[in-house]
């Protein structure tokens, strides 16, 4: 066989070929070369499709069948909300509100911007009533009792109770009242009254302005309440009136102070705000001097300014106030500063304004009306409304005199039925009153009540209340303004509104509808629809009185003496007077300054607790002398206090049943007595040993020197108007990657003015309401939990015991260059082309990563599934392995807003800018082909706010409001040195202080920075 | 001229052993002896906590991340510290088989196999808790770059993600290495047993291991592959780890020191736990003159280094804060040491720098108590050392609107606890199933291998 050769090296014989043709196997043939062959690429290929087919696992598949209408309902368009106009009553403050609907079910509250003196926005109260509506703790229906019984049963009852009133006319038939501004509810009283001409009626209201309103009557001999005119004061003096707080009018001296807090506006020049004030309020810790005296103490300081400006402008008091002047030194003040103030208040005659606390004494308010009269403050800017149905004689009693003079009635078993018509004496009125033990002296007591509360448990008829969302009914407010309020759900339980069970008094049963419209019968049909469409009827301009002086103050009966420690009392910036307390929201929002949650407490100066050795947290038992009041309550150590005085909120500590007020706080009520005008002297303070824990939202009350909230004073504004920029050193941006590009579209941004914000927390409720955020419980609370997208920062700067106030509302700062989502290793977390910081839920597994990373630590984990352990929740009708045997409750679950996905534990969430509003104008524009337009899009929290001090929008817009206000000197960001470019910015607070006066106010950290 | 040449003898690795069949008996004695009772008390001990962590992870994805003492500021707590904590426990084994191995270090020997499973086990105890620490538990497959019918795909950017990657990679490569490790060793014990079964199980995975001359070659060269592949796993995972925190832009957290600092962290740590568990098994398991005094002494040495590493860290950290000038940076380190966690920094700082100093001194380094007490110490202090880290770092960052205590539960205390459980359980299997010391290897470095070797005297 001829040679065959493969190659020119075989021809040629190559040894290293031989042994390369020898070896079977060449060296590193059994090596794999080939790292991955065709058969094994199939083999991860097919591993791969079948994991991938787990995804397909969904595990919350809902197996419900949905129904559509059958027939469509006139009007609603399934996915869209439907707004009604009505109006709410809050004590003795009405408000025109917006009430937005989805499906039939309210879901949230917002002002209604046509209301006479409304911008729209709205207070916490407000914010938080629609839940009230949802309360499963809600009354279901009568109870006789104790046992449920039927409405009819009641409407038999009530048929025998008239043809007995009829016959002794009406004799031991007594009517308990709260403030009430419904005319057509006076109008059926008047009713009653004619029919049963022996009953008597008598008004009880716990937090009220009787003193204000008994001390002017007694100078002027009319009955009036002032109405202050911000816009037009300059200066305002403030003698422990929280008018910022819970107070009537509430909304628009929010509005029209923040008007004057902008040290930018066109239109109005800075105000300055002297306070002279007990305890820490929001409206002190707004102000530009505040001292801390207690209110004999700030009397004096009173009587000395009507002493030093008389002396100025050789005005003789002869007429109107007898009262030896003597030179008194009052720890706190010196007369310097007495001085000062006065030649302030001399210098803005007829433009400043003096306020005194409501629940201060009658000679107080007296020398008010003094001080606004010597000035020329009074019809200036200071008005007089006169009370609506003063003609009636139980609004012209003080509620002290009326409930003394109820129990006197039932003490003397002179009353045989009780009608008690809303409220909760049995827990609001002064235990030293003996309202408990007095009222089971009548044979018959009727309740009408939104839930079981102390009073129910001594009533034998309980009678479920509507909630203004669901009845018909009418208000005139202080100021005049009349407006009907019109239900927007059908009532969800079986009772009876205020208005029909007063009407039921005196003839059968007729709906609240009808009764009204017979009230309003000289109303057309067309005014009549156009009431119910804007939300008003008309101002009545009648309101307004001139009352001038009649008589001289007496202050012969005034002690100027303080006695001891005192316990002052005041309604709660939360749950008010109580009526507020079962709702969930409400109790978990962060009191505005001290924090706290779930609780209220004996708040006093740390120099007060260091003398009687107490700390935050200690149960002490108060004493009040010569009385049996003692109640043991927690101490809580709060910067700002008059060292002689412990303030304790009111509307804590009910006795109830109730699933949210159970056990939250302790009742203030106890200490009270009838004579005490919310205060309590000489009381004794016995340390129990016992402590408490206390589940506040801000455990860190200073900024650590760091130029988070940044101020100035305003002559250091005007000599640096850029003293908010360059405070931080901010390094070079060195981004590993390009940018993304934010030049073209709507690009979202919002801005917080510190000047403008009063800390009133509207904008965290309204946030609550919007966006489903659950409640999570004092528990969850202490361990630092709470899911409120919103906070408000309350930072102490300077001395301890009367610091300086700095409040920051905080929010997901939407950086451009967010650290969140840079660390996310799910991209949970990520941009959208509108600038937006979005989180996408379904997405996110929960490493808490972006949490971690957030400088501002505003985003949320939900580390439970909050609805499903709500104490409300119930037992789930579906079952999965990974969803949860419970449920959120029924009730709530209408409340929530069905545009807003209801987040499940173990994910991450934040504020959201309210995206789904944003969405909502979107499409609107989107229909209509053009852009958004500025103020289109608004967000829950800068809808609610009352000062205004929120405003979102798009910066690229160069028409807008956002461009404007960022074009500001005083706009700032901060951790500018992260380089986040956050979208979130503010405006430096601007205060102004009175050069005259020592530096103790609000000296601007200007100087600290530079 | 006469010159005297002294032979300067190294110390040798093994003592009072005659021949390689000595070795053999004294490594394959625990798995042939009479199976004794405090192993099984010991087993029951672990899988009794075993229980306890799986029955704490079933109320944890039942209940929810609320479980444990985690809050607002606080997002990360004892689940990551417990996870780096393992992690770092991990190092020590691929150290000494892969780098030390490169580096010719003979001594590594007697105790590699040991310290490879402690690595295996530990980063089985470390990886249960990225898995369990998020909020939905059933979702962590997300994690993956998994094609999927979703269109999810991780985001690349997140240390988070480089870190499934780091510690899968480095979980997987450590097993291999181990298992090839074993491969020799399996063949040995398989050809001793007696028992039909143990034939059989010891066959399967000693892969038809012969000791044929090919099967030595291709043996030799894939530990060597895998040595130089396992090398750079080494410094990468921990790196990678620390980049979970070093990457955000936390005070505390975002520093460049970390990756070389977590690195020297995580061998100090995982060395102290092969000081502690190999004490204890030498004594019992009569290896003494396979593991000899020698062994532990070079092991201190090296947990005196990296302690001192770790030290310097510390200082530079803190001078590094100061001259930095960036306020939050030096006020996250002043509150490390002063803050209401300075307990933890305390007791951190005294076992992980003071401890090991007494390793200055030889008899410290070969007394067998002390060197267990400061192993111990060392562990513990590792362990505050990641708490320090994350928590203290967290709990006070920018605003001070946000600063909380976080405070760790029952929960989190009896998951960390079962743990160990998880780690012992797989321990004691391995002391009992699996050669603990690398027959072969040993014979190798002992000087009868030695082709040019001269019994004494002959």
């Amino acid at each position: 066989m001829k040679k065959q050769w493969r190659s020119i090296d075989d021809l040629t014989g190559d040894k290293k070929l031989d042994t390369f043709k020898s070896r079977e196997f060449q060296e590193g043939a059994t090596e794999l070369i080939d790292p991955v062959s065709r058969r094994s690429f199939l083999k991860y290929l097919g591993g791969t499709a079948a994991l991938a087919g787990l995804t397909g696992c969904s595990i919350r598949k809902p197996y419900y069948k949905i129904k559509p209408y059958s027939k469509k309902v006139e009007h609603v368009v399934p996915g869209k909300p439907i707004y009604f106009a009505s109006s709410m009553q809050i004590n003795n403050d009405v408000s025109g509100i917006l009430i937005e609907t989805h499906e039939g079910r309210p879901t949230k509250i917002e002002g209604n911007p046509a209301y006479p003196d409304a911008s729209g926005s709205s207070t916490v109260l407000q914010q938080a009533s629609v839940l009230n509506l949802y309360d499963p703790d809600r009354l279901q229906g009568p109870l006789k009792a104790t046992k449920d019984v039927s409405i009819q049963e009641f409407e038999d009852w009530m048929l025998e109770k008239r043809r007995f009133f009829k016959e002794n006319k009406g004799e031991g038939l007594a009517v308990l009242v709260e403030n009430n501004l419904s005319p057509a509810f006076h109008q059926e009283l008047k009713k009653v009254q004619a029919k049963y001409p022996e009953a008597t009626i008598y008004r009880y209201e716990p937090v009220n302005s009787d003193p204000q309103v008994q001390g002017l009557h007694a100078l002027t001999q009319q009955y009036v309440v002032p109405e202050y005119d911000f816009k037009k004061s300059n200066v305002v003096l403030s003698f422990g009136e929280d008018f910022l707080g819970n107070v009537l009018n509430q909304n628009k001296y929010n509005r029209e102070f923040s008007l004057r807090r902008d040290p930018d506006s066109q239109d109005y020049s800075l105000n300055r705000l002297y306070t002279f004030e007990e305890r820490l309020s929001i409206t002190g810790a707004k102000s530009d001097h505040r001292f801390l005296l207690n209110r004999s103490e700030q009397q004096q300081v009173l009587l000395r300014l009507i002493y030093f400006i008389t002396r100025k402008l050789n005005f003789s008091l002869e007429r109107y106030l007898n009262y030896r002047f003597t030179d008194v030194s009052i720890e706190g003040v010196s007369d310097h500063d007495i001085q000062v103030i006065a030649d302030d208040l001399l210098a803005n005659r007829g433009k400043s304004l003096v306020l005194v606390s409501e629940q201060f004494n009658e000679e107080f308010h007296q020398l008010c009306f003094l001080i606004n009269a010597i000035l020329g403050n009074n019809f200036k800017t200071i008005h007089y409304n006169s009370t609506h149905f003063s003609n009636f004689s139980y609004s012209q009693k003080s509620s002290k005199d009326s409930l003394r003079s109820l129990i006197s009635e039932l003490n003397n078993n002179r009353v045989d039925t009780v009608f008690i018509i809303g409220g909760n004496p049995g827990y609001t009125a002064p235990s030293m009153s003996g309202f408990k033990e007095a009222l089971v002296k009548a044979r018959d007591r009727v309740h009408l009540t939104f839930s079981a509360n102390e009073t129910s448990l001594l009533c034998n008829w309980v009678l479920p209340r509507a909630h203004f969302l669901e009845s018909w009914g009418d208000l005139k407010s202080c100021s005049g303004v009349v407006s009907i309020c019109q239900p927007v759900i059908k009532k969800m339980v079986k009772g009876y509104s205020d208005l029909e069970l007063v009407h039921l008094m005196s003839v059968s049963y007729s709906s609240d509808y009808s009764i009204l419209r017979k009230q309003w019968a000289s109303i057309s049909e067309t005014k009549w629809d156009q009431t119910l469409h804007n939300g008003f009827m008309f101002k009545d301009g009648r309101s307004r009185v001139y009352p001038e002086f009649q008589s001289m103050i007496d202050l012969s009966d005034v002690d100027f003496e303080a006695k001891g420690l005192s316990v002052i009392f005041y309604p709660d910036y939360k749950v008010y007077d109580g009526r507020y307390s079962n709702n969930s929201w409400l109790q978990e929002l962060p009191d505005p300054i001290s924090k706290l949650t779930w609780d209220n407490a004996a708040y006093m100066s740390a120099k007060t607790a260091k003398r009687l050795s107490l700390k935050s947290g200690d149960v002490v038992s108060i004493q009040v002398p010569d009385s049996e009041g003692t109640v043991s309550i927690p101490v809580f150590v709060s910067p700002g206090h008059a060292h002689t005085v412990i303030s304790i909120p009111l509307g804590y500590g009910k006795d109830t049943s109730n699933k949210v007020e159970m056990g939250a706080g302790v009742s203030a009520y106890a200490l009270m007595s009838e004579a005490s005008d919310f205060k309590v002297e000489n009381v004794t303070l016995v340390k129990t040993g016992d402590t408490h824990e206390f589940a506040t939202t801000q455990d860190h009350g200073h900024m650590e020197g760091r130029p988070h909230v940044r101020s100035a004073s305003v002559d250091e504004y005007n000599k640096h108007p850029h003293f908010a920029k360059g405070q931080e050193e901010v390094p070079h941006d060195k981004s590993l990657w390009k940018d993304h590009d934010y030049s073209t579209g709507n690009q979202w941004g919002m801005i917080i003015d510190l000047g403008k914000c009063t800390s009133c927390n509207a904008c965290i409720t309204s946030c609550q309401a919007e966006n489903n955020i659950p409640v999570v419980g004092k528990e969850e609370v202490l361990n630092g939990r709470e899911m409120h997208w919103m906070r408000v920062d309350r930072y102490y700067e300077g001395d301890e015991d009367n610091p300086d106030v700095h409040t920051q509302p905080l929010t997901c700062l939407h950086c451009e260059n967010a650290p969140c989502e840079q660390v996310c290793p799910v991209a949970a977390t990520v941009h959208d082309d509108e600038g937006l910081n979005v989180m996408v839920y379904n997405r996110c597994v929960g490493t808490r990563y972006c949490s971690d990373n957030c400088p501002a630590k505003v985003r949320r984990f939900n580390f439970f599934d909050y609805h499903q352990r709500d104490p409300h929740s119930q037992k789930k009708k579906r079952f999965h392995l990974f969803d949860y045997m419970k449920e959120p409750n029924e009730s709530y679950k209408k409340q929530f807003n069905p545009d807003v996905t209801v987040r499940m534990r173990g994910i991450m969430e934040k504020c959201t800018y309210c995206v789904q509003r944003i969405k909502a104008a979107d499409q609107i524009a989107n229909n209509e082909n053009r852009d958004i337009r500025d103020g289109e899009v608004v967000t829950a929290c800068q809808q609610a706010c009352p000062a205004n001090a929120i405003v979102m929008g798009n910066i690229l817009d160069e028409n807008s409001e956002i461009y404007r206000l960022r074009k500001r000197d005083r706009h700032y960001s901060i951790l500018e040195q992260l380089l986040l470019k956050a979208r979130t910015t503010y405006l430096a607070a601007v205060y102004n202080p009175n050069p005259r006066l020592v530096k103790t106010k609000k000296e601007a950290s200007y100087d600290k920075h530079h | 001229m006469t010159s005297i040449i002294e032979k300067v003898k190294r110390v040798p690795l093994v003592k009072n052993v005659t021949s390689f069949k000595t070795v053999t008996d004294i490594v394959s004695h625990p798995m042939e002896m009479k199976l004794p009772s405090w192993w099984l008390i010991g087993l029951v001990g672990s899988i009794s906590l075993v229980l306890l962590l799986k029955s704490m992870i079933a109320y944890l994805v039942w209940e929810g991340v609320g479980v444990w003492g985690l809050n607002n500021p606080v997002g990360w707590g004892f689940a990551i510290v417990n996870f780096v904590f393992w992690v770092g426990i991990g190092h020590a084994g691929t150290l000494i088989s892969a780098i030390l191995f490169l580096f010719r270090q003979k001594w590594r020997t007697g105790i590699n196999r040991f310290a490879e499973a402690m690595t295996i086990f530990a980063v089985m105890c470390a990886l249960i808790f990225p898995g369990i620490h998020i909020g939905r538990q059933w979702a962590a497959y997300w994690l993956f770059p998994l094609p999927n019918s979703m269109a999810m795909w991780p985001n690349f950017k997140s240390p988070l993600l480089w870190d499934v990657f780091a510690v899968g990679t480095y979980f997987t490569v450590s097993l291999m290495f181990w298992f090839v490790g074993l491969v020799p060793d399996l063949a040995a014990v398989r050809d001793r047993t007696t028992s039909k079964v143990k034939q059989v199980v010891y066959g399967i995975f000693a892969l038809g291991w012969r000791g044929a001359n090919r099967h030595w070659q291709h043996y030799e060269k894939a530990y060597l592959l895998l040595a130089a592949l396992a090398t750079p796993l080494v410094l990468s995972v921990h790196s990678i780890v620390s980049f979970d925190f070093a990457v955000s832009q936390l005070p505390g957290w975002h520093t460049t020191i970390f990756p070389p600092y977590f690195v020297a962290g995580a061998v100090f740590s995982g060395f102290a736990m092969v000081v502690t568990l190999m004490v204890i098994a030498r004594q019992v398991f009569k290896l003494k003159s396979l593991v000899t005094l020698h062994h532990l002494e070079c092991m201190n040495k090296i947990i005196l280094v990296t302690g001192m590493l770790v030290g310097y860290a510390y200082g530079m950290e803190f001078f590094m804060a100061w001259y930095s000038g960036y306020e939050y940076e030096s006020f996250a380190f002043i509150n490390r040491a002063t803050g209401p966690y300075a307990w933890a920094y305390w007791i951190m700082v005294t076992c992980n720098v003071i401890s090991p100093q007494l390793f200055w001194f030889e008899k410290c380094r070969r007394s067998i108590p002390i060197m267990f007490v400061v192993s111990i110490f060392v562990n513990i202090g590792m362990w505050f050392e990641r708490f320090v880290i994350t928590v203290t770092s967290l709990h006070r960052d920018f605003l001070p609107s946000s600063w909380d205590y976080y405070t760790p539960t029952w929960v989190d205390v009896c998951t960390f606890i079962g743990s160990f459980g998880l780690f012992f359980t797989l321990f004691l299997l391995f002391l009992r199933f699996l050669p603990m010391i690398s027959m072969n290897e040993v014979k190798g470095v002992m000087p009868e291998s030695d082709p040019h070797y001269e019994k004494e005297g002959a």
